[in-house]
């Protein structure tokens, strides 16, 4: 596979032909510039077999963050048929719902003085853990009933115990939770790896930010948002740690062992029925995974 | 060539720690484990011989453990070694550095009676034996070469002679994630391999590895998980996930590689 495969169909769009076993062709967003700069062929081959998959619609797409992942490259994203597609944990990827929290804070960043910043920063420290497989050391861990609370109903655990408001649930992606989780069919070692690291960072690209809202660039947004220029915020980037790896990979060793990856040209991409019992199973615990990363950050 | 001191030794690779404890320390390209100990004397008749040497039936560095510390000799201790724990393929580095020895003794070059005991020389006299008990932790390492080493002053070893082994794992350039390249003969070497390969990264992943035999790549990527998701349970992790990415292929060499890729 080589980027000479490719045909220009659109500004920075290119058509990827669907060949061999690729049941739609693929889509590569991307500007000239782009495909000349990162290193292509393996990316393109990702691609390429994302497109085997069953029930895939549309096309097989890459993103202009297109690099080179496992099974699906990283930029990848490809669209199921909701009745007759398959669901693939390693395409969902092992940081279930990881993403990026905004929070604002109505202190004005200007009126925080360097002395309480300094205590901001050693308290967060103090009270966040982060690091490599860093949870709660200090026997902070959630009880059984909480645990299976949070995974069922998601943020809103979160807000009942007041590290929130409700109102962040209405600005949080599916109000804060995925429905259909099933704590009951999530695997001992998933909850082992999760129980003291809600509440955490982790490692990798993983991040708390505390900083200055300097500039806004879309007004009419960031009035609705309630984001004011001066203004104090906090990013948090986050997943769901070690609960969501665990879960993808009781997930993909499941569907590994029970042969759903006979045809695909590479098993991380192993990928059930959505509508069979592996296929829901893998559904409910990815739920579960997703409410605990809401509740994470 | 009159009066030198030679031996064969195996030069490792492994992920030593930055600062070692007191003594005269060997530098790390030249740590090694001393296959055949030939002491000092004329070797002229061995150097016209060197073509015939023995060459070892494994293509591909060993890799083991050096898991403990030992002062040799134990009476009056002038050498800080390593003692290796094996986890595979001890039997063939025994039956060929037996062949060594005899080809050895044919050249009129009768080695020292007692037993092969393999080890990794770190450092030698004077040291203080207790802080080095104190930093030592088990690490990996494998078989860089194969060389008949003279040993020089203050610690320099020259190697006269180099029979090259092909490293039982390199690691790749990956955008986001680690990435390997696990070259095994066997299955069960691919398995060993990708378990050293992950624990150069995090020697302490040592205490986790398989206890199992796995027969097949999915069973290597299953286990690899097992022992990440311990890991990770106890004392926490760098890595996250080995993926099912990629498959085992049979080099024109008869080698197995495999394309390894973690998610950190």
């Amino acid at each position: 596979m080589s980027k000479h495969n490719l045909k220009k169909i659109g500004p920075c769009t290119y058509l990827l032909p669907q060949e061999g076993g690729m049941k739609v062709p693929g889509l590569i967003i991307a500007s000239e510039q782009l495909l000349e700069e990162i290193d292509i062929e393996k990316p393109l081959e990702q691609v390429r077999n994302m497109a085997f998959l069953p029930g895939i619609v549309g096309y097989s797409i890459a993103m202009p963050d297109i690099h080179w992942g496992y099974g699906f490259p990283i930029g990848g994203v490809a669209a199921m048929d909701a009745e007759t597609g398959v669901i693939s944990p390693g395409g969902v990827g092992y940081d279930i719902n990881c993403g990026v929290r905004l929070a604002i804070v109505p202190e004005p960043f200007s009126a925080i003085t360097a002395h309480a910043k300094q205590e901001l920063i050693q308290r967060v420290f103090q009270f966040v853990p982060s690091g490599v497989g860093r949870g709660h050391r200090s026997g902070q861990i959630l009880s059984e009933g909480d645990y299976n609370q949070l995974l069922k109903i998601g943020a809103r655990w979160s807000v009942e115990r007041g590290f929130g408001f409700p109102s962040d649930l209405d600005s949080t992606e599916s109000n804060g939770r995925i429905e259909g989780a099933d704590p009951k069919a999530i695997s001992s070692e998933a909850k082992l790896r999760g129980r003291d690291q809600l509440g955490s960072i982790g490692s990798g690209n993983h991040f708390v930010e505390i900083g200055e809202v300097e500039n806004i660039y879309l007004p009419t947004i960031a009035e609705s948002w309630g984001v004011k220029q001066g203004q104090t915020y906090v990013l948090i980037h986050s997943g769901s740690r070690g609960f969501g790896h665990q879960v993808c990979q009781d997930a993909l060793n499941s569907f590994v062992r029970q042969g759903y990856a006979e045809g695909l040209p590479d098993k991380q991409l192993v990928a059930a029925p959505i509508h069979s019992p592996a296929g829901q199973q893998y559904f409910s615990t990815m739920a579960a995974a997703a409410n605990f990363a809401f509740n994470n950050r | 060539m009159n009066n030198q001191r030679l031996f064969f030794g195996v030069p490792v690779e492994a992920p030593w720690p930055q600062e070692l404890p007191s003594g005269r320390i060997l530098d790390e390209e030249v740590r090694h484990m001393t296959v055949a100990f030939l002491g000092n004397g004329n070797f002229t008749h061995l150097h016209s011989q060197l073509s015939t040497i023995p060459l070892p039936p494994f293509k591909i560095g060993f890799a083991a453990i050096a898991d403990s510390l030992v002062f040799l000799p134990p009476q009056t201790p002038r050498v800080v070694a390593a003692s290796v724990q094996w986890l595979n393929g001890f039997d063939t580095v025994l039956e060929w550095q037996h062949l060594l020895a005899q080809w050895l003794l044919s050249l009129g070059y009768p080695l020292d009676k007692r037993p092969f005991f393999p080890h990794i020389t770190l450092a030698r006299a004077p040291f203080d034996p207790q802080p080095w008990k104190e930093a030592f932790h088990p690490l990996p390492f494998f078989a860089k070469a194969i060389h008949l080493y003279e040993s020089l002053d203050n610690l320099q070893y020259q190697p006269i002679w180099s029979h090259p082994l092909i490293p039982p794992f390199e690691e790749l350039d990956h955008t986001a994630d680690i990435a390997f390249l696990i070259r095994g003969a066997s299955m069960k070497e691919v398995h060993l391999h990708a378990q050293i390969a992950l624990s150069f990264q995090h020697a302490a992943l040592i205490r986790y590895f398989a206890r199992t035999l796995c027969n097949n790549l999915d069973e290597i990527i299953i286990d690899l998980n097992r022992m990440i998701t311990e890991i990770d349970s106890i004392e926490g992790s760098p890595f996250k996930a080995v993926s099912f990415h990629g498959q085992v292929k049979q080099t024109a060499e008869h080698m197995l590689t495999w394309e390894m890729i973690i998610d950190v």
